[in-house]
């Protein structure tokens, strides 16, 4: 069965792009563009793996992150979360990881395929 | 004396008289003996037998001339003889010996006695002992010559003491002038000090930063204007450390002084107050001595408050412009790759040359907001590392197997000689940074086909990357700049390839900041080798910033 990756990115001409790369290598793409849905998303169980922007409006990544670790559900804190943004500071990318991040993306800096290289990294099996 | 040997003469002549007469009467007082017309002694008196010590029998035919002491020459003997007999009176001082040995001293006359015929049948002489005479004379001679001995020592010492009064007074003027002269300069120079105090003071009375002088017992000694307007307070108005501190952050006004008065340390504090940021320093205040008493700490308040709002919308701006531009740049990157690999259709070779040159300006376009937002980091002194232990051949041989097909195109062979484990202690992205950049320089740069040599050196603490390639090489009057900005080799921007000229100089900032260094070797036409060291632990006394500097 095609595994589910929950994309958080409210930028429309990045979300096309990827999803129709992630579409194109058989994965099923749930979009939102921003934070909020995060947490309901992932309570419904369908998703594998969440590539979360940071710089998002109502949410940012980073609260979805706490959300998510401060949930008392724990079933959605084993979901993977790569944080794909284009800021890049090492002090985002601790705090990301602090959160629960399972990796980093600075956008602009990968191909779709090592993006995608990334994604089956982490999927779980 | 003569005159009693002239009279015995007269008495032996007139005949008158009796010999025997006469040496009685010189029994008691003189050495009398007659000798033959040879010298050889027919008679002695008691008297001669008591002062020699000899006896008559002893003398009786032998010469006077074992009597000699030595003290004369010869000359005077021959002199004495040759009077003597050619019928003179000889009359003397002699020094002779006695038989024990010891001296004595005689006035002597010798006179010939002359038959009747007028020849010389005997010598008569007659020696009066001046022995004691003679030594007062001997010491009077002695004493008057130790005297002059002393006179003239004396004199000399004198002719002394008057050079070394002479040269002594000759000193004594010399130090007089140099004290005055001193003196003068001492006044000159009281009077520049003076001047050039009144200077200072009115610069520092009038400069725009604040400015305070407070000594151990932090009490103020010196505030300028500006500190009073600062506090919103006239001259004249009372002013004490209180004041200030209150005025100012209190922890951080006393934590700034406390550092300066007990570490004696100098320390910068940003303080924020009613909408102004102030930058506080403090310097402490020695003496001036070699032992540096601490006399009291020097504090400067710069307003700061435009220059932060400027660094800081600065830095929001770069931020938000390099997010903004890679926001664009992901999808053009995503997009162009889709197309390239032809998900969405077969392209003829037009069409696939145009989306390379798209796919090639894009990563170019990211390059180059990456470069820049590294610079601003490093001007900033804000490039962050986490170091950690990692092996740099992973790192090498990761980035040579994401450029084998870069390599490939350009037909550039890259060799790798290093040991399997190479431990080095540094941030993983940025020296990844680092080697992926010289090891695209060193493909880029090459000839085609062309080759790199990877290999490296370990010493104590410092691992060394040699990166050799056989490429273009760069031209020496050129060498020394290719760690600047902006700066591209003239040949290589004729030879067609691109880069932002800020390669380097961010390699540079980088591998300085890890504690490492870099240096290359080059010919032109021949190829450059570039030699990077990283630590392979963690350096203990991190001088980092000081670096950055292009």
């Amino acid at each position: 069965m095609a595994q589910t990756i929950l994309l958080c990115e409210d930028e429309e001409f990045v979300a096309r792009s990827y999803i129709r790369k992630f579409e194109l290598e058989g994965f099923v793409v749930k979009h939102l563009i921003n934070g909020q849905a995060v947490i309901a998303e992932l309570e419904s169980g369908q998703i594998d793996l969440v590539l979360l922007d940071l710089m998002m409006p109502i949410k940012t990544g980073f609260e979805v992150l706490a959300d998510i670790q401060n949930s008392s559900n724990e079933a959605i804190k084993k979901i993977p979360v790569i944080v794909a943004s284009n800021l890049g500071q090492n002090t985002d990318i601790e705090e990301a990881k602090r959160l629960g991040a399972v990796d980093f993306i600075i956008k602009s800096n990968v191909s779709l395929k090592e993006m995608v290289a990334k994604i089956k990294e982490h999927l779980p099996q | 004396m003569a005159t009693g040997v002239e009279l015995l003469n007269h008495f032996l002549e007139s005949d008158n008289f009796r010999v025997a007469q006469v040496f009685e009467i010189l029994a008691d007082i003189a050495l009398v003996t007659v000798t033959d017309v040879n010298g050889n002694i027919v008679y002695v008196n008691e008297y001669f037998t008591k002062v020699t010590q000899y006896t008559e029998s002893e003398m009786l035919g032998k010469n006077h001339r074992i009597l000699k002491s030595g003290h004369h020459s010869d000359g005077i003997y021959q002199n004495m003889w040759a009077t003597i007999t050619s019928g003179k009176v000889w009359q003397g001082e002699i020094k002779n010996r006695a038989k024990d040995g010891s001296y004595y001293w005689v006035n002597s006359t010798i006179a010939p006695i002359f038959d009747e015929q007028g020849v010389i049948k005997n010598y008569i002489a007659v020696r009066f002992l001046i022995t004691e005479s003679k030594k007062i004379e001997e010491k009077l001679e002695n004493n008057a010559a130790e005297l002059k001995m002393a006179v003239e020592k004396l004199e000399e010492r004198e002719v002394e003491y008057e050079k070394i009064k002479k040269i002594t007074l000759s000193i004594l003027e010399d130090l007089d002038a140099e004290k005055r002269a001193v003196e003068k300069k001492v006044i000159q120079r009281t009077e520049q000090i003076e001047a050039e105090r009144h200077k200072l003071l009115q610069v520092t009375e009038n400069m725009n930063d604040g400015a305070i002088l407070i000594n151990v017992n932090k009490e103020i000694i010196f505030a300028n204007n500006k500190i009073y307007q600062i506090l919103g307070l006239r001259r004249g108005d009372e002013l004490n450390f209180d004041s200030i501190k209150k005025h100012f952050d209190i922890k951080a006004t006393e934590k700034l002084f406390n550092k300066c008065l007990l570490n004696k340390s100098s320390h910068i504090s940003e303080v924020e107050v009613k909408g102004r940021i102030y930058e506080m320093f403090s310097h402490c205040l020695g003496d001036g001595s070699v032992a540096g008493q601490l006399e009291g700490c020097f504090v400067l308040i710069s307003d700061v408050t435009d220059v932060k709002l400027l660094e800081r919308s600065k830095s929001d701006l770069v931020a938000v412009a390099s997010h903004q531009l890679r926001t664009p740049l992901t999808a053009m990157r995503g997009n162009v790759e889709m197309l390239i690999d032809e998900s969405f259709g077969q392209l003829n070779t037009q069409q696939q040359e145009l989306l390379d040159d798209i796919n090639v300006s894009t990563k170019r376009l990211i390059g180059m907001v990456n470069d820049m937002l590294d610079i601003t980091k490093i001007e900033r002194g804000k490039l962050e590392m986490v170091r950690v232990s990692v092996s740099i051949t992973d790192i090498i041989k990761s980035i040579i197997t994401d450029l084998s097909d870069y390599a490939g195109n350009y037909g550039v062979s890259v060799s790798v000689d290093l040991p399997d484990q190479l431990t080095v202690y540094v941030d993983e992205s940025r020296t990844r940074q680092v080697m992926q950049n010289i090891i695209d320089n060193a493909i880029k740069y090459n000839k085609r086909p062309g080759k790199i040599e990877i290999s490296s050196h370990t010493s104590e603490n410092f691992v060394e990357i040699i990166v050799k390639d056989y490429g273009l090489g760069i031209p020496l009057i050129e060498q020394t700049k290719i760690f600047s900005r902006f700066y591209r080799a003239s040949n290589i921007i004729n030879s067609g390839s691109s880069g932002s000229g800020l390669g380097l100089y961010i390699v540079r900032s980088i591998v300085s900041q890890l504690g490492g260094s870099i240096f290359f070797e080059s010919e032109e036409g021949v190829g450059t080798t570039f030699f990077v060291t990283f630590p392979i632990r963690e350096i203990l006394s991190n001088k980092t910033n000081v670096l950055l500097e292009g």
